[in-house]
């Protein structure tokens, strides 16, 4: 099974802007990653076979002795190394302030998450605090802006490609526009006690509909 | 023979007071292979308790969070780490043609500091509650008291801590080593490529490990004494990640260059053929690869909301490091060209290792990506790359040392079968355990147990079967191991190999200078009937008594005392042995090519010890550098901080100054004095300079009492916290100083300190001067701003 499947096989049909944004990234690194490595194989493969100790190949004293300095040659492989390095880079570099950055759209939801031993819990604008699972309607930007109120979590969204640290006193971003009526693993993804494995939550795409209703009947804790 | 000689107690007192290199190599290569099996076992069971998604239940969370701790723990810091620093001991002195290190003592000294440490580090295992559980890197605030009451965390800072002791003085002395203790003819342009690398890891170690010896200082003081670094949010985890880090990326490679240095030697003994480029190299690992690792280490921080600009030029970096790294691989590669390759157990594992950093390097571009980072970290991709690097490179490369200098350890051979059975078995098993990590995308770190809805089991039962055999596959090593270490088999020629490497030529029945024909003369020493080796039993003393001492401060007040009473008799006794005369340094009567430093014509041993202190210095001077990043970073993050007068008696602070600065001047004099010959004089001026730097202390003495009746305690806040550690280890090198200079005092007043020997007092006063400057200019930055 190639990697790329192991991200692909998702549930989506098509995927979120995030994930989208972050597997055109990943397929760059992937296809790069693996020519050069192939490449550097058959390098090594062709070598120990072509330079085997074998009757026909023995070494002389001058081979052994000889000075091997050059400088053409590393900067020959610097610079093959380097194309393919840019390359990449420049990918991430590209696609970064998109995906760091909510685009604003208008109607987007604001999401607190709070990370603590060892659940989730999710406020929203009227600030109602509601424990998990986290209800967001479809086809909205959510910006979720997340904290945590004892140890450092992570919190990820793996089919969104999202994830960031929960950390005391410190508020970090990420933000999602689901396109599809589903439920989705949140996980926390930093060691952070016993409970950690444990730590999962999921996140509940309804429709726009649905999702004020909801709003509206839940309580204030 | 001497009456009641007995072979087991010369055999013991061999073992625990050896100083010679070579025995203290092994001492560190057993010692890791001991530990290895430690974290092997932990290894063992997280993959049993893996192999099955929930409700398989071997482990509970707490004991796989304790085995998953302990396990990198151990792996990195006690067994990879040490085990480099086995073959550098051992080969480093050989293979530049010199007697012993440079300061074989202090060798001594850094191997029990380890060991010791490595001990206290896992004693946790023994102690209510367990071993430490806030993973390897400890992040705060988990790892503080409130989030991890248990003494395994205090174990690990305490072992830590004295393991940090280890590597400073291991990196000093092995970087002075091949600094200057070069034969004559052993150029720069000569130097083998083990000992290039060990130069590299070595440096890096210099300069990384001040700033996580600063950290864990300021994690004991949170978990004993009650001070808030890690718990208020003006500290917390990004202060400790930048501490933790600054040590832990160059450690990568403090674990990686020596694999590499073993596999640059054998490529070119089994291909016949010189390194490709050495030249061009080295000059990119030493320009490129070594500065670099310092500037990349927070691309562990990506997710911590740390600026997104700084994040970019993290990744820049990061992949820029790819670049010397790569070259490595591919300059190994192409020095088999035109060779003619014998495939012998070393070569093996040289070319599996270079084939798995392969993979490991390329799986870690993905990760320098901020943005794939925020997917992949903190999932089994990462697990992946990292064992790639650390088990196939770092230890396959290690492993390919252990079958290619076996012979030269032991003069015996072992079977070439068994060694290949080893390697196809560790890398079929190996590319079993961790291959399939890579497809595990989503799947966190560190968990104990997963659903089956995930459908990460089959991967997981996979990578178990797979660790199984690959732990099974290593006890063919430990039996060549044995077999060779009992000399049992064929007794292997002087260079079973015809290396070229000088090394292999130096006398194996020759323990003391290794190189007869260059040094003719022995050196005088305490020898032991058949035991041929400088004996001193300080360095053990010393280590098993701070290894009781924080033993005891967790576990009993008795282990305390015994402790300090062995740790004060140790060191009583190292300066009792030096005013004695009682221990001979090496001293060569010839050094080779020392560029770009001078000897300055005086004493080499002389000569040799001051530039140890100026490395030293380098050390504490970034020691001191993260002491000051830490009060820029919490001033940075809190807002409210004293105003200037309202807490500190700042006039009677800098009176204090100035009493510190008068006993410079003092020693100044006394230095002054010795150049005369005017004893009498000079120690008169020792003496006010003693007084002086005590009477520094009981102002600072004074001071802490005067604030902490005000209430501005240890644990009153982030301000209480950092004055209590700032001024507290500036205190703690007043006070080493004081005890340095009463021992030199003592000396000057038995009248051994004269014109031509005054080396011991102005090699004090460089450290005193250090320290008076580092407090100028720390003290007024914490005071008045």
């Amino acid at each position: 099974m190639p990697l790329s499947f192991a991200l692909s096989a998702s549930v989506f049909q098509t995927p979120p802007p995030s994930t989208q944004l972050f597997n055109n990234v990943w397929n760059w690194y992937l296809y790069l990653g693996v020519a050069s490595g192939a490449v550097t194989f058959a390098l090594m493969v062709y070598i120990l076979y072509r330079y085997r100790s074998r009757p026909g190949n023995v070494l002389s004293a001058e081979k052994s002795r000889e000075i091997r300095e050059t400088w053409k040659g590393p900067i020959v492989i610097f610079a093959l190394m380097g194309v393919v390095l840019i390359a990449v880079g420049a990918q991430t570099v590209i696609a970064l302030p998109t995906y760091d950055n909510p685009s604003n759209s208008p109607g987007l939801i604001k999401v607190g998450v709070i990370g603590q031993q060892f659940f989730w819990s999710f406020s929203y604008p009227d600030n109602k605090t509601i424990a998990c699972p986290c209800d967001v309607p479809v086809n909205t930007e959510v910006i979720f802006n997340v904290t945590s109120r004892d140890v450092n979590h992570q919190f990820g969204i793996p089919d969104f490609r999202v994830k960031t640290d929960a950390i005391p006193g410190n508020y970090n971003i990420v933000w999602i526009e689901p396109n599809a009526i589903a439920n989705y693993t949140i996980q926390c993804f930093e060691l952070c006690g016993v409970g950690h494995a444990t730590m999962i939550s999921t996140l509940v795409v309804v429709s726009p509909a649905t999702f004020s209703a909801w709003l509206n009947s839940t309580v204030s804790e | 023979m001497k009456e009641g000689y007995s072979p087991t107690l010369a055999w013991l007192r061999k073992w625990l007071f050896t100083t010679d290199h070579k025995e203290v190599g092994l001492l560190y290569f057993w010692t890791s292979i001991w530990f290895v099996a430690i974290g092997g076992a932990l290894a063992g069971l997280m993959r049993t308790q893996l192999a099955f998604p929930a409700p398989w239940d071997i482990l509970s969370a707490s004991a796989y969070n304790q085995a998953v701790s302990m396990h990198g723990l151990i792996m990195v810091l006690l067994f990879l780490s040490p085990l480099g620093a086995a073959f550098s001991n051992y080969f480093l002195p050989l293979q530049i043609g010199a007697k012993d290190v440079a300061y074989p003592r202090f060798n001594a000294f850094s191997y029990w500091m380890y060991l010791m440490g490595g001990l206290v580090m896992i004693s946790g295992f023994f102690a209510p509650g367990g071993a430490a559980q806030a993973g390897w890197t400890n992040y705060a605030p988990l790892n503080s008291i409130t989030f991890s009451p248990g003494p395994g965390e205090s174990l690990v800072g305490l072992g830590l801590l004295m393991l940090w002791g280890s590597l400073t003085m291991g990196s000093v002395n092995l970087i002075i080593t091949v600094l200057t203790m070069r034969a004559p003819g052993m150029t720069w342009k000569k130097l083998p490529p083990f000992s290039w690398m060990t130069l590299f890891t070595q440096v890096l170690l210099l300069f990384s490990v001040p700033s996580i010896f600063a950290g864990t200082l300021a994690l004991i003081t949170d978990r004993t004494l009650g001070t808030v670094f890690f718990l208020n949010p003006a500290g917390s985890t990004i202060l400790w990640e930048n501490m933790w880090w600054f040590f832990g990326h160059p450690e990568v490679y403090v674990v990686v260059l020596p694999a590499f240095g073993a596999i640059a030697e054998v490529m070119m003994v089994f291909t016949g053929r010189p390194i490709y480029a050495k030249k061009a190299l080295m000059i990119s690992l030493g320009l490129v690869l070594v500065p670099f690792s310092f500037s990349i280490y927070a691309h562990h921080m990506f997710l911590t909301g740390i600026n997104p600009l700084q994040r970019e030029f993290i990744d820049l970096n990061t992949e820029i490091n790819t670049l010397p790294s790569g070259l490595l691989v591919i300059c190994m590669v192409l020095t088999a060209v035109g060779g003619a390759i014998k495939f012998k157990a070393p070569l093996t594992f040289a070319l599996a290792a270079l084939a798995v950093f392969v993979i490991g390097g390329i799986s870690g571009v993905f990760d320098s990506s901020v943005l794939l980072d925020q997917e992949l970290r903190g999932t089994y991709q990462v697990v992946g790359h990292f064992h790639y690097i650390m088990v196939g490179a770092a230890e396959f490369g290690l492993i390919a040392a252990v079958y290619y200098w076996l012979p030269k350890w032991t003069g015996m051979m072992y079977s070439s079968a068994v060694a290949k059975l080893h390697f196809i078995t560790s890398f079929v098993f190996f590319n079993m355990t961790f291959f399939p990590m890579f497809y595990l995308l989503e799947m966190p770190r560190r968990v104990y147990t997963y659903l089956a809805s995930t459908g990460w089991g089959s991967y997981n039962f996979i990578e178990t079967l797979g660790a199984y055999g690959f732990i099974l596959s290593q006890f063919l090593l430990l039996y060549v191991l044995v077999q060779a270490f009992r000399h049992k088999g064929t007794p292997a020629p002087p260079n079973p190999w015809n290396s070229a490497g000088p090394e292999w030529t130096s006398d194996p029945k020759s323990y003391i200078d290794n190189y007869p024909a260059v040094y003719a003369s022995a050196p005088s020493g305490e020898h032991a009937p058949h035991v041929m080796t400088p004996l001193n039993s300080r360095p053990f003393t010393i280590s098993l008594g701070l290894g009781l001492t924080f033993l005891g401060l967790i576990f009993s007040w008795a282990l305390l005392a015994v402790g300090v009473v062995l740790a004060v008799y140790g060191v009583y006794g190292w300066a009792k042995d030096d005013l004695g005369g009682v221990f001979k340094m090496p001293g060569e009567e010839k050094v080779g090519e020392i560029w770009p430093f001078k000897h300055d014509g005086g004493d080499l041993g002389v000569w040799r010890m001051k530039m140890g202190t100026w490395l030293f210095l380098a050390s504490d001077l970034v020691f001191f550098s993260a002491v000051a990043g830490l009060l820029v970073f919490v001033r940075l993050h809190l807002p409210d901080w004293p105003a200037v007068g309202s807490v500190f008696n700042t006039p009677l602070v800098a009176f204090n100054v100035l009493v510190l600065i008068t006993s410079g001047l003092t020693l100044m004099l006394a230095i002054q004095d010795s150049k005369e010959g005017k004893g009498a004089s000079m120690t008169k001026w020792l003496v006010a300079t003693l007084i002086l730097g005590g009477t520094f202390l009981i102002i600072s003495g004074f001071e802490w009492v005067d604030q902490f009746a005000k209430g501005f305690t240890f644990s009153s806040g982030m301000p209480g916290s950092t004055f209590y550690l700032m001024t507290g280890l500036s205190g703690a090198h007043v006070f080493a100083g004081l005890l340095m200079l009463t021992y030199i005092t003592k000396k000057g007043m038995s009248g051994k300190i004269t014109k031509e020997n005054n080396s011991s007092l102005r090699l004090f006063s460089l450290f005193w001067i250090f320290v008076i400057a580092m407090i100028v200019v720390l003290f007024p930055a914490l005071y008045l701003m």
